[in-house]
C-alpha cells in the first residue's frame, strides 16, 4: 500500500491521472477540484490547506482509493 | 513563417483523424499569414472567405456595436480554428466578429469554399466541425448564465480561472499562476467596465489574491478566487 503523503507535492491533475479512482475522495470531502480549471496548478498539499482539512482526514480519504 | 508539418497539423482537434493525404491536400490549398500585434486577420462584416488555424501567437475574437463598444467573445490559442463560419454555410457569409492579435501571430488561411467541398466527402471533418461549434455554444451558454445571474466579481473571478486553465503558466518566482492579459482584455471578456475591473483587481491585490501589472495578472491564491467565483465566501 502506497503512503498517500508521497503524492502531496503532485498537482491534482497529475495525481488524478495516476489514480483516477481517487476522484471519489475529493467528492466525499466536498472539494471542487475535479472539475476545476486550476487543477493542473494546485498541489494536493495546497488544496488540503485551502479546504482547511487536517492531514489525517485528507490522506486517509485518498488512501481508501489507492490500491 | 513556413507552413506547418503534418504532425503539427494533427494538434488541431478537427484534424486528429485526418489522413496524411488529406492534410497534404489542405496544405496545398492554404497559405500562411503573419501579422503584427494589434492587427486583424479579418474584420466584423468582411466576407468570410477563409477559415484560419492559429500557428503562433494569440488572437481575441471581438464583436462591436454601432457605437464602437467592444466585447471579447473568446481567446484563440495555437492549433485552434477560428473564422470557420464561411465553411459551414452555402450562402455568402460574413464574419460576425473581428479577430485581433494580442501579440505577433501567424495563421494558416484555408479557403472556406475549398474546406466546405472537402467536408462534403469527409464525415470526420463535418463531425469535427460540429464538435467545435458545440464547444462554442457551451462556452457562450456558460458566459450568458454568468452575465444574467452572477455578480460582476463572480464573473471576473470565473473568467480569470477560465483563462488560467487555458493559458496560465506556473510562475516559480511569485508562486502563482501567470496570465498575459491586460485589465482592458478582462473588461472586454466579462462585459464589465474598465473602471469596475480596476476597482476589483485593486481590491483583490490588497487582499493578496492576485498581483497585477501592465498586461499581466498573477493569481497568488487560486482557491480564494474559486470561492469568489462560486460565491461561497
Amino acid at each position: 500500500m502506497e503512503d498517500p503523503k508521497e503524492f502531496s507535492q503532485q498537482t491534482v491533475s497529475e495525481f488524478l491521472e495516476y489514480a483516477p479512482q481517487a476522484s471519489k475522495a475529493f467528492l466525499e470531502l466536498g472539494m471542487a477540484c475535479i472539475s476545476c480549471h486550476l487543477a493542473r496548478f494546485c498541489t494536493l498539499e495546497e488544496v488540503r490547506k485551502a479546504y482547511k482539512l487536517d492531514e489525517k482526514t485528507f490522506f486517509e480519504a485518498i488512501s481508501k482509493y489507492l490500491s | 513563417m513556413s507552413q506547418p508539418s503534418l504532425n503539427e497539423l494533427k494538434k488541431v482537434n478537427v484534424f486528429q483523424k485526418a489522413s496524411d493525404d488529406d492534410l497534404e491536400f489542405i496544405l496545398q490549398n492554404s497559405l500562411v499569414r503573419s501579422i503584427e500585434e494589434n492587427s486583424f486577420f479579418f474584420l466584423q462584416g468582411d466576407e468570410a472567405a477563409y477559415l484560419y488555424i492559429l500557428l503562433s501567437g494569440r488572437v481575441k475574437i471581438t464583436q462591436s456595436n454601432t457605437n464602437g463598444q467592444q466585447v471579447s467573445l473568446r481567446i484563440v490559442y495555437p492549433w485552434q480554428i477560428f473564422g470557420a463560419l464561411g465553411a459551414a454555410t452555402h450562402k455568402v457569409a460574413v464574419y460576425p466578429a473581428s479577430s485581433q492579435t494580442l501579440e505577433n501571430s501567424a495563421a494558416l488561411a484555408i479557403e472556406s469554399s475549398f474546406f466546405r467541398t472537402l467536408m462534403e466527402s469527409r464525415p470526420y471533418l463535418a463531425f469535427g466541425m460540429m464538435n467545435l461549434m458545440t464547444g462554442y455554444i457551451q462556452e457562450i451558454q456558460e458566459r450568458y448564465r454568468e452575465l444574467a445571474l452572477e455578480r460582476v466579481e463572480q464573473r471576473v473571478a470565473s473568467t480569470l480561472i477560465r483563462l488560467a486553465g487555458q493559458s496560465g503558466v506556473k510562475s516559480e518566482k511569485e508562486a502563482g499562476i501567470e496570465l498575459i492579459f491586460s485589465r482592458q482584455d478582462v473588461a472586454e471578456l466579462t462585459g464589465a467596465t474598465l473602471y469596475t475591473i480596476s476597482r476589483l483587481l485593486s481590491d483583490w491585490e490588497r487582499k493578496g489574491i492576485i498581483q497585477s501589472g501592465r498586461e499581466r495578472i498573477c493569481i497568488l491564491k487560486p482557491h480564494e478566487l474559486t470561492l469568489i467565483a462560486s460565491n461561497s465566501n
